[in-house]
């Protein structure tokens, strides 16, 4: 059969045509086929090919007038070598256009189908040939593949390269339709034309960015009016992680996120926007799948830090993480969104291929300790003088080590032997923490719904021997499609997690890690491995001092866990009524019950005769949800999108603490084992119910202004009854700047947003009215009390407000992304535990009150510097400023303290900024025409003092950076990725007390001398003529090497060799007259002179200003090279995916400072709560951690 | 039909769950602690807590035991401040904690119109803010305790303006416990301090006004102007007070938690508080008395050099009470410079390094420095949880005796009875309380006949009653209030004194509020100070060694 020229028109049967995979035309044709074709027609082959080789064929019909019948089969046959054996013979040949595989006639010699027999509806009417070329709008650029389909028929062809297409039609009424992804379709009227260019729009559906909102609702990013931070799957486990949290680190803007203690598991610190509650711990709330679940800053028990509870998710199971940054993002949530909201998509079957698939990951990670802070190895213990060993002590301000003093030592036998130092005391106790991950998931994708089954677990291995962290999993999300419009989902994440001993950071002396802290370096370490004395096992310790555990006995029989069961749950029902009004209810629930538990063995040096507590805590909170919503578009100028909801909030939670300070039988640890009246008993439980309803209207016109408006009421149980129900509301604009004026073709998207909220908040239950607390008995009396905190039945609900504007710009073609965000959020009126002076009965009191504001700007950047055909680079830059002032506080009362210890006062005043930092400062001559002007005023012992006037209080620094940036880069060429995230915080000091200690304790080498000066010149003249250098510092030093003097008279001549050392300054007297004179205290006649260890401490530890240090550091917090396996070889393994990764994290860390204390750790554990700004002997070695990581998708 | 089924059955359940609003109210009542409360479980917290807070103030290891020189510091470095008398900021919290619990109390007793309760909030109100006002000065007091009442920032009161209140509220109090109904009563069980018995208070009461309008013996004219006769108070009052030890306001710690036991015992100090030791001047003066109380509270020295000794040898040695302990005889080289003693203190003021190194003579050993065998620990009984000699004796019949002698000596008090009548009284009442009368070979004639002992033989017949009531006093608060106010006994200060040689004379205020309203008040009460040459120029007055108003214009204590 034969076919004319003229009937060679291209018929295109247009279906859906994706181009979302780029698939080469060679990838396509050399795709592995097999067939057993058994009497089947070339229609019904070609069919059974599609589906096979995910292919579409594209022809005329008529092309196809075989009707023969063929039976063969072929294995695993190149997909090119197929079509040609059944094509051939039909003379036709064959062309892929993306997927799309477009069937035409050979064209024989002598066009002789151009006279052979015409189909007959081609007869009807004369064919006409139209060409043209397709561009874009937007830019002029020629649009290749474009489909172009004659109205009513399947008649078709697409663009070339060029973006040219030719088509022949009939007639004058024909239409032609022009679609192509990304762009909106476009009917065209042919006429007479026979040159036809057509300008495709641009569809604002390519921008499409779809962002999880309030309420779970998923929106197109461009109609926001407010910022929301998301981060992506790949994003949160390129490294893995036990808590989530540190995943998110320097990943969005606005967002802080400190781990504050270094271990493993330990609690981490969220703060978005700013620290602007005065009062709560400022950690957002955390949405899971719609389910609010609990989380909390305060973890500790018996000293140690049991772990965020979020940490109970499986960072495998998260999907998507969306920050909902401030109250205009998160004003549906209310009460407990006003710390901003962190939203957690877990991943569902749906969206997969159809049918199962699994997938399985598993990583292997080493912990290792990477960095101690530097400790001097010359002098052992003591504090008497450079030349008296006193293992007793803690402080090593004693005899010269390695220098061939001999004593007798603590397990010499009474014998006296050489003092040697033993360096490596942290080296050899430490050791590397390991921990395992592996997890295995299954989904599923139906017809009729779909599921995913995950199953996790993690072990963790700590640095600090015999401590550990365990994680089990077990998540279900399912969807099940009752009907077309009715959608039932049921989600169940079960976890169990839990630690047998979790490191002590409270720093008391049950803390290993102090306890090797402030042990001699004569001691070493490993003979202390052995911990009982001999016989004496499960009863008495070994230890080489009185004043200190042993780290091991700590380690191994003093444990502190914890047991987490937990579980959170939704049942959810979706109707859509019709396709604009749908209907959802749910019931979820976050369940937990906790068992803490802490050991302490006999002769523990704080609980001689051991002791037992435990800790049972029980938290429910239930949530149940009913949400009507309605949307319309109004003639394609106006859409309408309408939700009302109604919510149910109830919490409960359960806590039954006991605690026995003395066990009859050593290590039988129950409290029935507690020595009689030794046993405290408490328990507590707390309710609370809130009800709330709210509604949404998002208004979007010509789909480039988008107008949202909120408004929330609710009704809570912890305010007094007239001031119960509170309203806010909340409006947000979003203009799409690109699409109303006509911008440069380079920029792509440019739009501003702006938004203003209100977000109200209750108060914690029982917050009212006073009542009486039982203090521990007194033999058989009950006693009875109330405490110091006054309550207020007159509280009113807090209201945080916030504004803020941003602009939203892309650039070439989305290869770079600009956001920007600046915003200002007021704290009124909130409810304050204000401190009080204790003289008026009570030290602290609950008041509505002030005024705290945080501004800032953040800056999300986006970018694709090289996007290649085998490189890419991806740049991801977050840049955070805040600064939180308290504007007002209540009536007479002009400043807020947050935390005060050891001299550094942690608080800011009206007008002030949140973190300031104040001490009492030295007391100095003030009389300026004395010649001692300036020169501190010591006590007739001869030591430096404090001004303790109140008035003369000095700022020394403010905890805040002064701002954060956070870039993540991703490299990929051809299988490889390398991903690398690097957090810069810049500015900020804090206040260290491991230094402090340490220097105290004489264990930094800055403890060896004071400052240095000339032996040949008098030391007084030397401060005169340079007091700038003495003035209040310890001037001497360990021994004459050091730079001490040889001022000792008398008796301790013999004993004090050349440690003589002193503070500079004067000390004062009266004259007859009562006029004070002054008396030299500068290394002369009349100086008091003092040992090293005392002059050194006076001029440190009484000033915090001397142990503050920057907090600007650089951190390399993830790194990641990842090896996907080609495409080939996953296919020979029948894989969907598989990759391997290398990963580390932590693993260089850049201190302005300089000093070896991880100003993230600048937080102290203060019993209930962490303190900002000081840090608090917190002194886990730096660690970083390298592993693998090994990804397979079935 | 299926499908509305569930949507009605859904709304259906939803709707119930909402509307269903419970009582919102309810809901927030707090099921853990109570409202009320009978005032007998505040009554037990109040009592309980003033005793520890009091005996704390003055125990072994505070900054008043040492500037009492009953105990030095040893190696510790709390020695700055016990030994060297670098004290620094003092805290109030848990007095006014006490007050506004005491003031509680008091608001119950009125609610239930019990008489019995008033008087003895107002007995502990005066306590309280009577061992305030003795350490600190002027103080908050009568627009203290209202933070109901939005009160957040009292003036501080003149102090003796707290002193009148004090002996006013003490009078009513014991007027209230001489006219007690059949309906004021107390819970004999949470009455700690006198198990219920109204005549036990009143006599409490009463020592108190004795010891309060003693306090203003040197402000007589002051006092009277203001209206207050301080010797009629005293006299009033000594009529009726404590007869006997049996009086004493004291109470026992309970030893089974870290809160109801004694500070040196297990539960409270792990690490056993071996650092605190006895002081030279106090040990050598019971020695040289060869007053038996030296034995109930301190233990021989571990190590004693003898010079009749050849080589160290194990000595058993027995105290006057029978216990016995091993003691190594050390060598001592003629002319060594070491304390023979069996019974060693601590110099006063060493610095710590001297400290550590005290009558160790030629000895190389390095010991535990806190354990130091050559100087005397405290008696064992201060490590205990609970031991019948360590008592929270707030008020004791001993110093109502020597209160008696010092008004009979002076005169113009007009009580009965001779000065050496109740001086001898009140060291027997000290004797007994320690049971100190049944040391082996004591006889108290003997005892008291001793010049250093006896006060006809005393050249100051007035140092030698505050010599006795300061070893009476022993670990407690009033002797460094007596020796304020006669300035006996005529304590030194050792070397490494921080501001001179001088003990200081108050308390420095805790740290002030820096509210401006507040420093309004503070700043007031801190320029009615008067700095002593002992404060060094330029530091705030609020200092250890300015006078408060009690010791403005008296010679006393230097």
């Amino acid at each position: 059969m034969r076919l004319s020229f003229v009937q060679l028109c291209i018929a295109v049967s247009i279906a859906t045509v994706s181009i979302a995979g780029k698939v080469g035309a060679q990838d396509l044709l050399s795709r592995r086929i097999s067939l057993s074709v058994q009497n089947q027609s070339v229609v019904q082959i070609l069919s059974t090919i599609e589906k096979q080789a995910q292919v579409r064929f594209t022809y005329r019909p008529e092309l196809i007038t075989e009707t023969r019948k063929y039976s063969f089969e072929v294995t695993e046959e190149k997909l090119a070598k197929v079509l040609d054996e059944i094509l051939d013979p039909m003379r036709l040949k064959y062309k892929v256009m993306g997927k799309q595989i477009v069937l035409t006639p050979v064209k024989s010699n002598g066009d002789s189908s151009m006279n052979g027999e015409m189909l007959p509806e081609l007869r009807e009417a004369p064919l006409r040939t139209v060409t043209g070329k397709v561009t874009s709008s937007k830019d002029g650029a020629p649009l290749p593949g474009v489909n172009i389909l004659i109205k009513g028929t399947q008649t078709g062809t697409s663009t070339d390269v060029a973006g040219n297409f030719s088509i022949d039609v009939t007639g004058q009424g024909a239409v032609l339709i022009f679609s192509y992804i990304g762009f909106n379709s476009q009917s065209v009227e042919v006429g007479s034309q026979s040159v036809l260019n057509v300008s495709l729009q641009e569809s604002v559906e390519t921008l499409k960015e779809a962002v999880v909102t309030a309420m779970g609702i998923t929106r197109d990013k461009r109609s926001l009016g407010y910022s929301v931070g998301n981060v992506q799957a790949e994003a949160l486990t390129q490294t893995p992680q036990n808590n989530v949290l540190n995943a998110l680190s320097g990943k969005v803007a606005g967002v802080q996120i400190s781990q504050m203690d270094g271990t493993a598991g330990s609690t981490v610190n969220v703060i978005i926007r700013g620290a602007n509650s005065l009062n709560n711990d400022n950690q957002p709330l955390f949405v899971i799948d719609g389910v609010p679940v609990a989380n909390k800053l305060d973890n500790s028990f018996a000293g140690a830090d049991m772990g965020n509870a979020i940490s109970d998710i499986n960072p495998n199971d998260i999907a998507n993480i969306s920050v909902l940054k401030g109250p205009s993002a998160a004003a549906l949530y209310g009460s407990r969104a006003g710390n901003g909201v962190i939203l957690i998509t877990t991943k569902s079957g749906r969206g997969g291929k159809k049918g199962l698939g699994v997938s399985l990951n598993t990583a292997m990670v080493l912990e290792v300790p990477l960095r101690y802070v530097p400790v001097q190895n010359k002098f052992g213990s003591g504090k008497s003088g450079a030349h008296i060993l006193e293992e007793q002590e803690n402080e090593s301000w004693g005899p010269r080590l390695d220098a061939g003093e001999q004593w007798v030592q603590w397990n010499s036998n009474g014998q006296k032997v050489p003092l040697v130092s033993h360096p490596n005391r942290f080296k050899d106790f430490f050791q590397t923490g390991t921990t395992n991950t592996n997890n295995v998931s299954v989904n599923g994708n139906y017809d009729k719904g779909n599921f995913r089954l995950s199953v996790g677990n993690m072990k963790n291995k700590g640095i600090v021997p015999n401590t550990d962290l365990s994680r089990l999993t077990l998540a279900l999300n399912t969807t099940y499609n009752i009907t077309d419009k009715l959608r039932a989902q049921a989600n169940f994440n079960v976890s169990e997690s839990g630690s047998d001993n979790r490191p002590l950071i409270d720093a008391s002396r049950n803390s290993p890690v102090r306890s090797i802290y402030e042990m001699g370096a004569q001691v070493n370490i490993l003979d202390l491995k052995d911990y009982w004395m001999p016989g004496q096992e499960g009863m008495q310790q070994r230890v080489y001092k009185t004043k200190q555990n042993n780290p091991y006995f700590i380690a191994y029989e003093n444990p502190t866990g914890f047991k987490r069961n937990r579980t959170v749950s939704k049942l959810q029902l979706d109707y859509d009524i019709t396709s604009e009004f749908s209907l959802m209810g749910r019931f979820s629930r976050d369940a937990y019950e906790e068992k803490l538990e802490a050991k302490k063995a006999y002769s523990n040096y704080e609980a001689v005769k051991g002791g037992y507590e435990v800790e049972m805590n029980d938290r429910k909170e239930t949530n149940l949800d009913f949400i009507a919503s309605w949307k319309k578009n109004f003639n394609e100028t106006w859409s309408l999108n309408i939700l009302a909801g109604a919510n149910r909030l109830e919490q409960r939670s359960n806590f039954i603490n006991n605690a026995t300070t003395e066990l009859v039988s050593p290590g039988l640890y129950t409290i029935a084992n507690g020595a009689p009246g030794t046993i405290t008993y408490n328990s507590q439980w707390t309710h609370k119910l809130l009800y709330g309803v709210y509604s949404s209207a998002s208004i979007g016109f010509k789909n480039y202004a988008f107008l949202d408006l909120t408004a929330r009421n609710d009704w809570s149980s912890t305010l007094p009854k007239n001031n119960r129900s509170y309203f806010y509301p909340s409006a947000s604009l979003s203009l799409i700047l690109s699409d109303v004026f006509t911008l440069p073709s380079w920029i792509s998207l440019a739009k501003f947003r702006a938004g203003s909220a209100q977000v109200g908040n209750d108060v914690a239950p029982y917050s009212l009215r006073q009542t009486y607390l039982a203090d521990t008995d007194w033999g058989p009396t009950k006693r009875m009390y109330q405490n110091d905190i006054l309550k207020n039945n007159n509280l009113k609900p807090e209201i945080s407000s916030a504004n803020e504007i941003g602009l939203d710009l892309k650039f070439l073609k989305n290869r770079l992304g600009v956001e920007g965000t600046y915003y200002v959020r007021n704290n009124k009126n909130q409810v304050l535990t204000i401190g009080i002076p204790i003289e008026s009965g009570s030290s602290s009191k609950l008041i509505n009150a002030g005024l705290v504001q945080s501004r800032g700007f953040e800056l999300g950047i986006n970018a694709t510097p090289v996007e290649g055909r085998n490189f890419n680079w991806d740049v991801n830059v977050s840049f955070t400023r805040n600064r939180t002032r308290i504007k007002r506080l209540a009536e007479g009362i002009t400043y807020f303290s947050f935390n005060s210890y050891s001299g550094a006062e942690v608080r800011t005043y009206v007008g002030g900024d949140v973190g300031d930092i104040y001490q009492q400062p030295m007391l100095k001559v003030t009389d300026q025409s004395s010649p001692y002007y300036g020169y501190p005023i010591l006590t007739s012992g001869g030591l430096y003092q404090t001004d303790t006037d109140i008035n003369h209080i000095q700022k020394i620094g403010n905890y805040n950076h002064d701002f954060l940036m956070g870039v993540q880069q991703t490299f990929r060429y051809k299988n490889f990725s390398l991903f690398a995230n690097i957090d810069w915080r810049q500015g900020g000091s804090f206040y260290s007390n491991t230094m402090m200690f340490l220097g105290n304790n004489g264990q930094l080498e800055e403890s060896l001398s004071g400052v240095p000066h000339d032996r040949n010149t008098p030391i007084d003249q030397q401060i005169k003529a340079n007091p700038e250098a003495f003035l209040g510092k310890w001037v001497g030093g360990r021994n004459a090497e050091y730079g001490g003097f040889d001022a000792w008279t008398g008796t301790k001549k013999d004993t004090r060799v050349q440690d003589a050392s002193f503070n500079v300054g004067v000390r004062t007297a009266k004259d007859a007259e009562g006029k004070t004179t002054y008396i030299e205290n500068l290394g002369g006649a009349n100086t008091v002179w003092l040992d090293p260890f005392n002059a050194y401490r006076y001029s440190t530890r009484p000033f915090p200003s001397e142990n503050m240090y920057s907090a600007t550091y650089v951190k390399l917090r993830e790194v990641a090279v990842t090896y996907h396996l080609a495409k080939g070889l996953t296919d020979k393994l029948k894989l969907q995916n598989a990759s391997v990764s290398i990963v580390g994290n932590n693993l260089f860390e850049w201190t302005a400072a300089g000093v070896s204390i991880d100003p993230e750790r600048a937080f102290r554990q203060d019993g209930s709560a962490w303190m900002q700004g000081v840090e608090y002997y917190n002194v886990m070695p730096w660690t970083g951690s390298v592993g693998l990581k090994l990804n397979v998708d079935f | 039909m299926k499908i509305s089924k569930v949507i009605y059955s859904l709304a259906a359940v939803m709707g119930f769950l909402l509307m269903s609003c419970e009582d919102l109210s309810e809901v927030n009542q707090n099921p853990n602690s109570p409202e009320e409360v009978s005032a007998n479980y505040i009554m037990s917290y109040v009592l309980t807590h003033s005793a520890k807070a009091y005996y704390a103030l003055g125990a072994e290891g505070s900054d008043l035991s040492g500037a009492m020189q009953y105990i030095q510091m040893g190696t510790n470095e709390g020695a700055m401040k016990v030994n060297q008398y670098g004290w620094s900021a003092a805290s109030w919290s848990e007095y006014y904690n006490i007050l506004k619990n005491n003031d509680l109390m008091y608001q119950a007793a009125v609610r239930d119109n019990n008489r019995f309760f008033q008087a003895i909030a107002l007995t502990m109100k005066s306590f309280v803010f009577g061992l305030m006002t003795d350490l600190f000065g002027d103080i908050p007091y009568s627009e203290a305790l209202q933070a109901a009442s939005e009160q957040y920032y009292p003036k501080y009161d003149s102090q003796l303006d707290v002193y009148k209140g004090i002996l006013t509220d003490l009078k009513t109090a014991s007027t209230l416990l001489g006219s007690l109904g059949t309906a004021d009563v107390v819970s004999a069980g949470s009455d700690v301090l006198y198990g219920g018995k109204a005549a036990n208070w009143k006599k409490f009461a009463n020592a108190l006004r004795m010891r309060y309008a003693l306090r203003l013996s040197a402000k007589k004219a002051e006092a009277a102007a203001a209206g207050i006769d301080i010797t009629a108070e005293f006299k009033d009052a000594a009529s009726a007070t404590f007869a006997a030890n049996a009086d004493d306001a004291s109470m026992a710690f309970i030893g089974t938690t870290k809160d109801n036991s004694a500070a040196g015992g297990l539960l409270n100090a792990s690490n056993p508080l071996y650092y605190i030791k006895p002081s030279k001047p106090f040990v050598d003066k019971l020695t040289a008395l060869g007053d038996p109380r030296r034995d109930r509270w301190f233990q021989p020295v571990l190590n004693k050099w003898d010079a009749k000794t050849a080589t160290a040898t194990d000595k058993s040695v027995t105290n006057a009470f029978g216990e016995t302990f091993t003691v190594k005889y050390m060598p001592a080289k003629p002319g060594a410079n070491v304390d023979t003693s069996l019974y060693v203190g601590l110099p006063v003021g060493l610095a710590i390094v001297d400290a550590t190194g005290y009558n160790k003579g030629d000895d190389g050993t390095a010991y535990n420095p806190e354990r130091s065998p050559y100087i005397s620990f405290l008696h064992s009984r201060y490590r205990t949880n609970t031991e019948t000699y360590v008592k929270m004796n707030l008020i004791t019949y001993a110093e109502v005796e020597f209160m008696l002698a010092e008004a009979a000596l002076d005169g113009s008090w007009g009580v009965s009875g001779t000065a050496e009548d109740h001086y001898k009284s009140a060291i027997k009442a000290s004797l007994d309380k320690y049971n100190a009368q049944v040391a082996s070979g004591f006889s108290f004639d003997r005892y008291y006949a001793q010049n250093a002992v006896s006060l006809a033989s005393a050249s100051n017949k007035l140092e030698r009653i505050s010599e006795q009531k300061w070893i009476a006093g022993w670990l407690s608060v009033e002797p460094w209030f007596n020796w304020r106010r006669t300035g006996f006994p005529a304590l030194k200060t050792g070397p490494a004194a921080q501001f001179g040689a001088a003990i200081p004379v108050r308390f420095v205020y805790p740290i002030a509020n820096a509210d401006i309203k507040y420093l309004v008040n503070y700043n007031a009460a801190v320029d009615k100070l008067e700095p002593s040459g002992f404060v060094p120029t330029g530091q705030s007055k609020d200092h250890q060694y300015s006078k408060m108003w009690l010791l403005k214009g008296t010679s006393a204590p230097w």
